[in-house]
């Protein structure tokens, strides 16, 4: 019976998506997209992002060809990142570390943040790591900067803390790549420099 | 309605079945494939009510299902090596000049390629508009207008070959 | 009109256009599948039987699972942008199925346009819709890293409990 629960859930899984999609997507889309969602579900990837990034074509109005290449894409990086992470990785650390390749960290980089988060969920870190380079911060010290909070023991609360300062660095003014180093450096807890005061001369 | 209000949905079954049923059947040319397509998207639909917003009107948001699944139907006949066109189809069935009657009709639909066959149904039985039909087919409206137009002279060429024979 | 109906193929339309008497037992079939109860349907697909009872045992207690993490409970996130010369403004994403007209956004004074939107923890790809036809990114929110389809998304990240 066991065998059958789980069989009966990948039809559901499978009808349930189809049902999502049919009552959205023009059939010359599903045709085109078919295939591809098919092969992911039974390489056990998770097809939720797929059907998002369907249905997003089709609001936007993109023909079948273009969305069937961007579900396509998307797959290729969902497995990607499984590889990366293995069979234990949950949907959310697959659909960021595809993120992360699409924002140009390596299979290296992917590999490190994870392993920089033992037995916890390392979905922010990567999706932090991501938010920094989309805003500037070189691929390579978007990682070295998350790997150095991460290492101090930041929780999500810090992570989403320097994402944010960051952001509000970037806006002032502060180049990318010295707003994340320079947050990193505060939020692990390095030594401040003291900056000495001149004093005022008065008149 | 709450996708898991089982009777309402009922409600909603019993009032657009006609409707449904008609196209299936017309479509499929079978009304026993028409009921395994229609049963098919209804329970589809249902699973598929949470993700209705009602930014369509309910019954184009099932055509879309319906025509999915009957496009499925021809495709698995296909596979199957099965004809489209029923077994007596090498004459048309005689009849009274002007009077079209079910086998006639459903000769007559069987001899249009089913794109046609589709848009033909949508527009002139279902009285669909066309951007409902493009919506529901996923076919440009210009596009659609030309396979009616070549839909409908295909059948005047037909039911002129038929009155004449 | 080009696609008016010939006369000659009027009283064939006519005859296309009865319906067909209603079936009982399709109806059945329908809401009893819709229940949960697996009543097999006439299928020429090779199901097992014993497949399809599974199939029916577990119907009742699955839901569509988009976001696995969505066990903490949602919270209120408010989406704000300036767009003063927008008719009419909408949020489509991950999180609505990327619908135009799931979520609009009302207008609060001339130039500005919110909305609040309950999300469970997670991370949640969007864009603002104006007036139907031009698509904008959230200027306060970071870029998502595709862009599939030349226009811009954002994303939101909403942190889970204990966090």
């Amino acid at each position: 019976m066991a065998v059958y629960v789980v069989a009966a859930c990948s039809v559901t899984a499978a009808l349930s998506a189809q049902s999502r999609l049919e009552s959205r997507v023009p059939a010359p889309v599903l045709a085109a997209v078919g295939p591809t969602i098919d092969s992911a579900r039974a390489a056990g990837l998770p097809t939720g992002p797929l059907e998002d990034k369907v249905l997003e074509g089709v609001t936007k109005q993109a023909d079948a060809g273009r969305i069937a290449a961007a579900v396509r894409r998307l797959a290729g990086e969902l497995a990607a990142a499984r590889e990366a992470f293995g069979d234990r990785a949950t949907t959310r650390e697959l659909v960021a570390g595809a993120g992360g390749l699409r924002a140009g960290l390596t299979r290296g980089d992917l590999v490190r943040l994870r392993a920089a988060r033992p037995g916890q969920n390392t979905a922010l870190a990567l999706e932090v790591a991501t938010d920094l380079i989309t805003q500037g911060v070189p691929s390579d010290t978007a990682t070295r900067v998350v790997l150095k909070v991460l290492g101090a023991g930041a929780s999500d609360a810090d992570l989403e803390q320097l994402r944010m300062a960051v952001e509000r660095d970037i806006a002032g003014g502060v180049p990318a790549a010295v707003a994340a180093s320079v947050r990193a450096r505060v939020l692990s807890g390095s030594p401040a420099t003291t900056i000495p005061i001149t004093p005022r001369p008065q008149n | 309605m709450l996708a898991g209000d089982v009777d309402a949905y009922g409600i909603i079954v019993d009032r657009y079945h006609g409707r449904f049923a008609r196209f299936a059947t017309r479509m499929l040319g079978s009304r026993e494939d028409a009921e395994e397509a229609l049963q098919d998207a209804l329970i589809r639909a249902y699973r598929a009510l949470g993700a209705y917003q009602h930014r369509e009107r309910f019954a184009a948001w099932f055509y879309r299902i319906l025509v999915n699944r009957c496009r499925s139907v021809l495709a698995q006949r296909q596979r199957r090596r099965a004809v489209e066109e029923p077994t007596a189809d090498q004459d048309s069935p005689t009849s009274d000049a002007g009077f079209v009657g079910r086998e006639q009709a459903t000769w007559l639909l069987s001899r249009l390629p089913a794109d046609q066959r589709e848009v033909f149904l949508l527009r002139y039985v279902e009285d669909l508009s066309y951007a409902d039909i493009a919506a529901i087919t996923g076919v440009g409206e210009s596009a659609l207008k030309m396979r009616v137009k070549r839909g409908l002279e295909q059948l005047r060429q037909l039911l002129r070959q038929g009155n004449d024979g | 009109m080009a696609d008016d109906l010939p006369p000659e193929l009027e009283a064939f339309v006519t005859g296309l256009r009865t319906t067909p008497s209603a079936n009982a037992a399709l109806r059945e079939r329908v809401l009893a599948s819709a229940r949960g109860l697996g009543v097999p349907r006439r299928s020429r697909l090779p199901v097992p039987r014993s497949l399809l009872i599974g199939l029916a045992a577990v119907l009742a207690v699955l839901v569509l699972r988009r976001h696995p993490e969505g066990r903490d409970p949602a919270r209120p996130v408010p989406f704000v942008l300036m767009a003063p010369k927008a008719g009419r403004v909408s949020i489509v994403g991950d999180f609505n199925d990327w619908d135009q007209a799931a979520t609009p956004l009302q207008r609060a004074g001339e130039h500005t346009w919110w909305v609040v939107v309950n999300l469970p923890p997670g991370r949640y790809r969007y864009s603002f819709v104006l007036d139907g036809t031009h698509w904008v990114a959230d200027p306060a929110a970071p870029r998502a890293a595709d862009n599939d389809f030349g226009a811009e998304s954002s994303v939101v990240t909403i942190l889970g409990k204990g966090s």
